[in-house]
C-alpha cells in the first residue's frame, strides 16, 4: 500500500513538474515574434486566429491548453509541413529515432554485459588493465565522435557501408534491408559508448559482488566458479544496473542523439527538433519538446521505482 | 627494616639502563591528514599524470601558442581555401588525380610565375620541365595515370599538388594608389606581384585557319594566360625554329600594347602616371584599363599578393578551411572560449549549488520539498530548450552578448548538480553524533554546516567539478554543431569547426580531424581527471 501510495505520489509530482514546464516553454516561445507571413492563405489565418494568435500570450495559452484537453490538438505545423496537426507531423518523425534507438540498445546491452562480466572475471589480470586503459575513453566520447570515425574509416576508406542514411522515398520502408543496411553506422555509433557505460558498470558490481563472503560459501559448497557467478552475483550485481537499463530503454523513444541524425541525415526526431528551433515552427516545437520532457522525467521516475522493486533491501520512505 | 635502609643507599652507579622494554611500537611515520593522503594517492596515479599533461598541453596551445603565430581569425582569403597544414610534419602538398588540360592548366602557374618584366622573351621561353621544383611551381611530383570520366578513359596525371601557389593568378581591380604600393613592395622585397595582363578579348587565327574569339574561360580564369584549343582547352605547344612543335612549352597571350589602336586622352595620363611613360608598341602590358574608372585591372599572383598584404608568406600550422580561414587559430581561440566558459560556469554553479543545497540539506522539510520542485524543473526542461530559447531572445536580439548567454544559460541547470549533491552529504551526516556535540556545546548553524558537516562534502564536489567542464563544453559543441547558436565574424568554437568540417570530410579531412582531436582531448583529459580525483578521494582508499 505504501508503495502504491508512494508511485502516485511521484507520478503526481512528475505531472506537476511536466506542467510547469510546458508552460514555461509555451511562454518562452510565443513571447518570441510571429508576425502573420506575407501571403498567407485563409485557411492559415482562420488557423491563426483560432489559436488566438492575435491575443496576448495569456489568452493563447489557454485556448492552447483548452485546446489540449478537450481535442488533444496541439496545434498546427506553419513551417516543416504546412497547415498539418503538429501531432502528426511528430508522430512520423519517431519512427526513424525509434529504429535506430532501438536496434542500437539490442546490440549494446548484451554486448556491454557480456564484456563486463569477462572484464569482471579477470580481475587485476591483464585484459583487465587494458580495459581500464582505454574504458575512459570510450566512455567520455560522445557517439557522434564515433560517428565521423566510423564515416571516415569504415565508410570512407573501406567502404563498407553508407557514409549517409538512405533517403526513404528511394525505399520501401524504414525496415527495408537496404535502409537497415544505411542506418548500421548511425546504429553502431550509438551503441559504442553505451557497450562501454554498460560494460563498465557491470564490471564495477560484478567484481564487488565476487569478492563478498556469499561467493566463498557458494564456492566452498561446490559450486564451479561460472555456476557461482552467475547463479548468485550477477542477480545481485544487476540490481542497481537494471534500472539504469530501464530508464536508457525509455529515453530511446525520445531523441536518442540530434546530432547522430544531423550527421547520418536521418529525418528523426532529433532532426524534426533543430528545424523547429531553426524554422521557428512553434507548435511542433511545443510538442516536441513537452514530449522530450515527458520522456526524461518518465525514464527517470520509471527507474527510481524500479530500484526498490528490484531490491527488496531498499524500503520507500 | 635493615634492608630497606640498605636500599636507599645504593648509589647511583651501581644501577644499569636495560633499555625500553614496551610493547606500544613508536610511530616513525609523520601524521597524515585526509588531503595530504588524497594527494599522494593522487599523483600517484599514472591516469592523473596523463590527465594533467593533456590539460597542459591544451592549454599551452590555446594561450601561449597563439602569441607565436602570424594569423588570426578574423582571416578569409579565399584563394587560399582548404590549403593544407603546413608544419613540422606536413609540407602543404596533396595528391589529386588532373585530366591532362587541368594539369597544363597547374603547371602553367608555375611557368607564368617565372615571368621576368626585363628580359620577356626569354621568360617566356621557358618549359615546364624548366619550371619543375621551382618554389612556385605549384605541381611537385607527377606520374602518368588513366583517368574514367564518365565511363570514358582518358590520359590523365597523378600530381602531389603545393595547395598554397595552387590558386595561382587572379585578375583583381585596384586603384591607382594601391598599384604604386605595390610596385614599391616589389621593389623592396624582390617578389614579384604583378604578372602580365591575358590578352582576353580580342579573336585569333585558330590552327585550321578560322578566326575565332576568345574562349570564356579567359574571361574569369586568370590562369589561362597561354593559347588554348577551343574544344580541350589544352595548350598550343610553341614551334622551335625548324618549325617542330616543343613539347611542354606554352604561346603565351598575354596583352600587348597596341600603337596603331586610337589612345584617349585621359588613358595616356593613366599611362604615364603609372608607369612614367606611354607604353612602345609591343610592350607587354601589366595592368589594363577601363575607361572612365578610378581603377585598373591587374593579374596577381595571389601567393605575393598574400604576401604583400600581410607581410609574412603564407604558411598554415593547420591549414585553412573551405572558406580560407585559419584553422589553427580559428582552433585556438575556440578552445579558449570553450575552456573559459566551461570553468566559469562550473565556479559560479559550484557557489550558488553550495549555498542552495546546504540551506536545503540541513533544514530540509518544506524549504527542501520547494527546492527539490524548483530543481526538477530545471533539468527537466531539456538543456537545449533553454540555451535556443536564451539565444533567441536575448543574444540574438543583441541583449546580451553570446558567451554572457552561454554562461547564464548553463549556470541556470548545473548548479542542480552541486546542489543535489551536497543536499544528500549533509542528510548523510547532520544526524551524526559529532554535529549533535558541536551543537550541544552551543555551535551555530552556520558553523556547524560549514565547518563541520561541508567539509565532508569537498571531495565529491571537485569530482563534480572536474567533470562538469567536459559536459558544458560537450552541450556547447553540440548546440553549434546543429546550429542552434550561430557565432559573428572574428569568432570560432570546436562545434562549428567541426560541422564545417564534416561536408568535406572525404575530400580534405584535416579540416575536421583538428577540431574533433582536440574535443577528443578535452573530453578524455577532464574525464580522466575526474575519475582519478573520484578515486582518490574515495574514502575507502584510506591508508592503502
Amino acid at each position: 500500500m505504501d508503495t502504491l501510495k508512494y508511485t502516485l505520489k511521484r507520478i503526481g509530482l512528475m505531472l506537476l513538474t511536466l506542467f510547469v514546464i510546458f508552460t514555461i516553454v509555451f511562454v518562452l516561445i510565443k513571447m518570441l515574434p510571429n508576425p502573420l507571413p506575407e501571403g498567407a492563405t485563409e485557411a492559415e489565418e482562420a488557423r491563426r486566429a483560432a489559436l488566438g494568435y492575435d491575443k496576448t500570450v495569456i489568452e493563447q495559452y489557454f485556448i492552447y491548453l483548452g485546446n489540449i484537453i478537450t481535442k488533444w490538438d496541439w496545434g498546427t505545423s506553419w513551417q516543416i509541413r504546412y497547415l498539418e496537426n503538429a501531432t502528426d507531423v511528430f508522430v512520423d518523425r519517431m519512427i526513424p529515432t525509434i529504429i535506430i534507438n532501438l536496434l542500437s540498445f539490442i546490440i549494446a546491452v548484451p554486448l556491454g554485459i557480456l564484456l563486463g562480466v569477462f572484464i569482471a572475471q579477470r580481475k587485476n589480470k591483464w585484459q583487465d588493465h587494458a580495459y581500464g586503459a582505454v574504458i575512459v575513453l570510450f566512455i567520455s566520447l560522445p557517439s557522434f565522435v564515433f560517428a565521423f570515425i566510423l564515416q571516415y574509416f569504415i565508410a570512407f576508406k573501406l567502404g563498407l557501408f553508407t557514409l549517409k542514411a538512405e533517403s526513404i522515398t528511394q525505399v520501401s520502408g524504414w525496415l527495408d534491408p537496404r535502409m537497415l543496411y544505411s542506418l548500421m553506422l548511425p546504429i553502431l555509433a550509438m551503441a559504442i559508448p553505451f557497450i562501454a557505460s554498460t560494460s563498465r558498470n557491470v564490471r564495477a558490481e560484478l567484481s564487488e559482488q565476487l569478492g563478498s563472503e556469499y561467493m566463498l560459501l557458494a564456492r566452498c559448497k561446490g559450486l564451479t566458479k561460472r555456476q557461482a557467478t552467475f547463479r548468485h552475483c550477477f542477480k545481485n550485481a544487476m540490481i542497481p544496473i537494471l534500472p539504469l537499463l530501464i530508464g536508457a530503454f525509455i529515453l530511446n523513444f525520445s531523441a536518442g542523439s540530434i546530432v547522430i541524425e544531423n550527421v547520418f541525415g536521418i529525418p528523426g526526431t532529433g532532426q524534426l527538433y533543430v528545424d523547429t528551433i531553426r524554422l521557428l515552427d512553434y507548435d511542433v516545437f511545443m510538442v516536441t519538446s513537452v514530449f522530450f520532457a515527458f520522456v526524461a522525467l518518465f525514464a527517470g521516475l520509471v527507474s527510481d521505482l524500479s530500484f526498490s522493486f528490484l531490491d527488496p533491501r531498499i524500503r520507500v520512505r | 627494616m635493615e634492608q630497606n635502609n640498605n636500599n636507599n643507599h645504593i648509589s647511583q652507579s651501581s644501577f644499569e639502563f636495560v633499555g625500553v622494554q614496551t610493547k606500544e611500537t613508536v610511530l616513525k611515520t609523520k601524521p597524515q591528514g585526509y588531503y595530504s593522503e588524497v594527494f599522494k594517492r593522487f599523483i600517484k596515479k599514472k591516469s592523473s599524470i596523463i590527465a594533467l599533461a593533456l590539460i597542459g598541453i591544451l592549454l599551452i596551445f590555446a594561450i601561449l601558442l597563439p602569441v607565436f603565430y602570424n594569423f588570426d581569425t578574423t582571416m578569409s582569403e579565399p584563394y587560399f581555401k582548404s590549403a593544407r597544414p603546413r608544419n613540422f610534419l606536413s609540407s602543404g602538398n596533396y595528391t589529386r588525380t588532373l585530366g591532362l588540360n587541368e594539369y597544363y592548366n597547374l603547371a602553367g602557374i608555375g611557368v607564368a610565375t617565372q615571368f621576368d618584366d626585363s628580359n620577356p622573351d626569354k621568360s617566356i621561353a621557358i618549359t615546364i620541365d624548366d619550371s619543375m621544383g621551382y618554389k612556385y611551381q605549384p605541381i611537385k611530383s607527377s606520374k602518368n595515370v588513366d583517368v574514367t570520366f564518365m565511363g570514358l578513359s582518358r590520359s590523365g596525371k597523378e600530381v602531389s599538388i603545393d595547395s598554397y601557389t595552387e590558386s595561382g593568378f587572379v585578375y583583381m581591380p585596384i586603384t591607382f594608389a594601391e598599384w604604386h604600393n605595390i610596385r614599391k613592395f616589389e621593389i623592396e622585397s624582390g617578389r614579384q606581384v604583378i604578372y602580365p595582363m591575358v590578352d582576353r578579348y580580342s579573336s585569333y587565327v585558330n590552327e585550321n585557319g578560322e578566326l575565332r574569339g576568345r574562349p570564356s574561360t579567359y574571361l574569369q580564369n586568370a590562369n589561362y594566360w597561354y593559347e588554348i584549343k577551343d574544344d580541350d582547352s589544352m595548350p598550343f605547344w610553341a614551334s622551335d625554329a625548324n618549325g617542330n612543335q616543343k613539347e611542354n612549352q606554352y604561346i603565351d597571350n598575354y596583352l600587348k600594347f597596341d600603337i596603331n589602336a586610337p589612345l584617349l586622352e585621359e588613358d595616356r595620363a593613366i599611362h604615364e602616371d603609372l608607369l612614367g611613360k606611354v607604353p612602345e608598341n609591343g610592350d607587354i602590358m601589366l595592368y589594363e584599363i577601363s575607361s572612365g574608372s578610378a581603377s585598373i585591372v591587374v593579374r596577381v599572383f595571389t601567393y605575393n599578393e598574400f604576401v604583400y598584404r600581410h607581410g609574412v608568406e603564407p604558411s598554415f600550422w593547420f591549414g585553412t578551411n573551405n572558406e580560407g580561414q585559419d584553422i589553427f587559430s580559428r582552433l585556438a581561440y575556440g578552445l579558449r572560449m570553450s575552456l573559459l566558459l566551461a570553468l566559469l560556469v562550473a565556479i559560479i554553479s559550484l557557489i550558488i549549488g553550495i549555498v542552495v543545497g546546504s540551506l536545503a540539506g540541513f533544514y530540509g522539510g518544506k524549504t527542501d520539498l520547494y527546492v527539490g520542485r524548483v530543481q526538477d524543473v530545471l533539468i527537466g526542461v531539456p538543456t537545449i530548450v533553454i540555451l535556443s530559447l536564451i539565444f533567441m531572445h536575448w543574444i540574438q536580439t543583441g541583449a546580451i552578448s553570446m558567451f554572457v548567454g552561454l554562461l547564464i544559460g548553463f549556470v541556470l541547470f548545473s548548479w542542480v548538480g552541486y546542489a543535489r549533491l551536497i543536499r544528500t552529504q549533509f542528510f548523510r551526516y547532520k544526524g551524526n553524533e559529532y554535529v549533535l556535540a558541536s551543537k550541544t556545546l552551543g555551535a551555530k548553524n552556520r558553523r556547524l554546516m560549514f565547518k563541520h558537516i561541508f567539509p565532508n562534502s569537498l571531495g565529491t564536489l571537485i569530482t563534480q567539478f572536474a567533470l562538469a567542464i567536459p559536459a558544458v563544453i560537450l552541450t556547447e559543441v553540440v548546440l553549434y554543431f546543429l546550429g542552434i547558436l550561430q557565432l559573428s565574424n572574428g569568432q570560432s568554437t570546436l562545434g562549428v569547426m567541426i560541422n564545417e568540417g564534416a561536408a568535406f570530410m572525404t575530400t580534405a579531412p584535416y579540416i575536421i580531424i583538428f577540431p574533433v582531436v582536440a574535443f577528443i582531448i578535452i573530453m578524455f583529459s577532464f574525464n580522466l581527471l575526474g575519475n582519478a580525483l573520484r578515486d582518490s578521494f574515495d574514502p575507502s582508499q584510506r591508508g592503502k
